[in-house]
């Protein structure tokens, strides 16, 4: 497999360029971006996984879209658990969560199904959280450290970042000639 | 959720100015630099540091193609300017992002190059955004020779003069950069590694060591030209026009959108200033010394106005009449007349407000510089972490009155009157780069980029209307995801007066070359020469210290610079 080693910044713009070519809101796709940083910081090839999420749209689209209301809904204490039932889903709903319980504060947990439970601000590698994952809950605060992820992001699959790019060129628009005429450096020399 | 924008104790008696009167387009195209721009901070920080610069690697040939190494410390790091020297055919030589080589390209790098690592940036650099980079690199940037003065003043030297003064004033750049590329672009280190960094910690500090580096490299790069030329008869800069040698900039329209895209940043820029001033506004009596400064800074401004021609029509009627209103004003900065006023500087600005809006801000920014380093901590605020997502407990009721107190002048706009959509934001296939097109005439307003931001208030004002005010933003948010951004917004610009720019951004009176304008003002540029209103050229550290002279500090014509 062919990987390219992208920045944070990379990752995130790439991730939420993507989610608004696959047809996500604004505010939506930002969160996706926040959510591709926070997986690949944690061992997850998030360009990957919002790849695969947002290939089947119409239906990654409502999954993300039932997923984010379903961890607000978490965040502001009006549900104590849940978690779409779509497995296909998960880990990029994890890294909403876990996006979230950074930016909140929150001790947003993944409860696993012999009822143990992992605060995302500790997860240091997502991909074991999968396989036992029962439900994501809030639980009471406490003092551990939070996990701040690698330094660079984990590589990412030459072919999703094609596909990404792929579905972030659907927001693009064709130069015209007069933006060309007008754009910076225009209608002078340059040789001056 | 954690408010991140930018916490200043104002006190009871500071009178901030309204962001209805700072954050509109007209005033924040009439922006001035401040001792709270940038690259002042930068310069600041190297002073204080007791920076020297160590020139590692020197290997050009005669013509001045070839490599070179700048190293420096900061805050216990060592930094390194890389810069390639390239031959470039004038037929290839362009402004435009659409370029694809350049005389000279840089990356700033963390540490100090060896050899191998030289050779990969080599093979990198010069080819720019189709180049690849990695967690060493922290700025990538490229520069064009400003051709025939570069040439003019190589001449000069080399035959034993100095170049001419004249030209020297109306061009003021060796090298005009076309992009200077941080945080995480094509591969390179993203912000948080330099958010911890003493010295590099604030806004755009790294970009702004390159570019001060850059402008060392320019200075030695046409001596070096010159002495092999004619190593006889070849003689330096002259040291004071060495120091008006700052490096160029040009600008478009992909710098518009950040002030938009990133409304806690900007809220956080201008509130220091907006502090820094009101600190100064609010003294009942400023001691003779700082009233003096005033008046010699004044007459500095003078001169440089004089010093400021540009081609634009539009600008340059408004130096005219900034240059006459400045004229006649100077009898109000009389210091022994301002002495005998009570809070004189409050006078001041309140006698500017009959004059244009071009005085008014350049006294503003005056009277910042004339207060010194008294408003120097304001500087340390003025970075802001990732902006936060939706506060989504608040109840609904909540979310109407932010609306209401802080978005009226989203609310007036008439949306249905054809020219308040007549523009429209997108991003060009071409060069990714962010565009503005004509709804009416151009295609793609379909994909246009979410900057319509009192268009997006007004849209959700309407689907508020029927909603519970018991009810909760995430259920609301379940709704209406389309709306998650613009309610983000509105819960952030709480705590963030200065956040909004409260225009419409898609009217046909909407001017890109006023966001322009204003950023590059914080970042410290002077001598704006704007080539249509959309893109514009900029000097950056005309008449700042060179790096021999960096340990002795500022320059008042660190501010606005004025040829000797």
């Amino acid at each position: 497999m062919t990987t390219i080693l992208l920045s944070y910044n990379e990752v995130q713009s790439l991730a939420r360029k993507a989610a608004s070519g696959a047809g996500l809101p604004h505010g939506v796709a930002e969160e996706i971006g926040h959510a591709a940083v926070w997986l690949s910081a944690r061992g997850v090839d998030a360009i990957r996984v919002v790849v695969d999420a947002l290939g089947d749209e119409a239906q990654g689209r409502q999954a993300v879209l039932r997923g984010q209301a379903a961890i607000d809904a978490l965040c502001c204490g009006e549900t104590e658990q849940g978690l779409p039932e779509d497995q296909a889903y998960s880990l990029l709903l994890i890294g909403l969560a876990g996006a979230a319980a950074m930016d909140t504060g929150l001790n947003l947990t993944v409860q696993q199904g012999n009822g143990d439970v992992a605060p995302l601000a500790r997860v240091s590698d997502v991909g074991g959280l999968l396989l036992t994952m029962k439900t994501l809950r809030v639980m009471p605060d406490d003092a551990a450290p939070a996990c701040s992820g690698s330094p660079r992001p984990t590589p990412t699959d030459a072919a999703a970042y094609a596909a990404a790019l792929s579905l972030a060129a659907r927001t693009y628009v064709p130069a015209s000639d007069l933006s060309r005429a007008q754009g910076a450096g225009a209608g002078t020399t340059d040789n001056d | 959720m954690t408010s991140r924008a930018l916490d200043i104790t104002t006190g009871p008696a500071l009178a901030l100015r309204s962001p209805d009167v700072v954050m509109r387009l007209q005033r924040m195209g009439a922006s001035f630099p401040t001792r709270l721009s940038f690259l002042r901070s930068l310069i600041r920080r190297l002073a204080a540091s007791g920076t020297t610069v160590r020139r590692s690697l020197w290997s050009m040939d005669d013509a001045g193609f070839g490599d070179a190494v700048y190293t420096l410390t900061l805050g216990g790091h060592d930094y390194s300017l890389v810069a390639f020297s390239c031959p470039l055919p004038d037929d290839q030589r362009s402004d435009r992002v659409i370029a694809e080589a350049w005389d000279t390209s840089y990356v700033l790098y963390d540490g100090i190059p060896d050899a191998t690592e030289i050779d990969r940036l080599r093979a990198n650099a010069p080819r720019q955004e189709a180049g690849r980079f990695g967690p060493c690199d922290l700025v990538l940037s490229r520069a064009n020779k400003s051709v025939r003065f570069f040439e003019h003043v190589a001449d000069s030297l080399a035959h034993g003069r100095q170049p001419d003064r004249q030209r020297l004033g109306e061009v003021g750049y060796l090298l005009r950069t076309t992009a200077v590329y941080g945080n995480g672009k094509f591969g390179i280190a993203d912000r948080f590694v330099l958010a911890e960094r003493e010295g590099l910690a604030g806004p755009f500090q790294a970009e702004m060591l390159t570019v001060w580096l850059i402008r060392e490299f320019s200075h030695d790069l046409v001596e070096h030209v010159a002495r092999r030329r004619a190593p006889k008869t070849f003689v330096p800069l002259a040291p004071d026009l060495r120091r008006h040698i700052g490096v160029g900039n040009s600008t478009g329209l992909g710098m518009a959108p950040f002030l938009a895209n990133h409304p806690v940043l900007l809220n956080n820029w201008v509130l220091a200033r907006e502090t820094a001033l009101a600190r100064v506004r609010a003294k009942p009596y400023p001691d003779a010394a700082a009233l003096n400064r005033l008046a010699d800074l004044w007459r500095q401004a003078a001169l440089h106005l004089d010093q400021w021609s540009v081609e634009d029509g539009a600008l340059m009627a408004r130096l005219l009449l900034l240059r006459r209103e400045w004229t006649e004003a100077e009898g109000w900065i009389d210091p022994a007349r301002l002495l005998a006023t009570s809070f004189p500087v409050a006078s001041l600005l309140d006698r500017s407000q009959s004059l244009s809006i071009d005085f008014q801000e350049l006294l503003a920014a005056l009277i910042i510089e004339m207060a010194g380093a008294e408003n120097d901590d304001l500087a340390d605020g003025m970075a802001a972490a990732r902006e936060g997502g939706p506060e989504t407990g608040m109840r609904v009721s909540a979310l109407r009155g932010l609306l209401r107190d802080h978005y009226g002048w989203a609310m007036a706009i008439a949306f249905d009157a054809p020219a308040e959509t007549a523009q429209f934001w997108y991003v060009s296939e071409e060069k990714l780069e962010p565009r503005l097109g004509r709804r009416a005439t151009e295609p793609g307003a379909d994909l246009e980029l979410p900057l319509d931001i009192a268009r997006q208030v007004q849209q959700l004002a309407a689907d508020l209307a029927d909603t519970p005010d018991g009810q909760t933003v995430a259920a609301f948010l379940a709704r209406f995801p389309q709306h998650r951004h613009v309610v983000r917004r509105i819960q952030t610009t709480a705590a963030a007066p200065y956040a909004e720019i409260r225009d419409n951004l898609l009217s046909d009176r909407c001017l890109p070359i006023d966001m322009l304008r204003c950023k590059l003002a914080f970042f410290g540029a002077s001598k704006f020469d704007p080539r249509s209103d959309r893109w514009t050229r900029i000097t950056l550290f005309q008449g700042a210290p060179t790096a021999g002279e960096i340990t002795a500090g500022e320059t008042d014509d660190c501010w606005l610079p004025v040829l000797p």
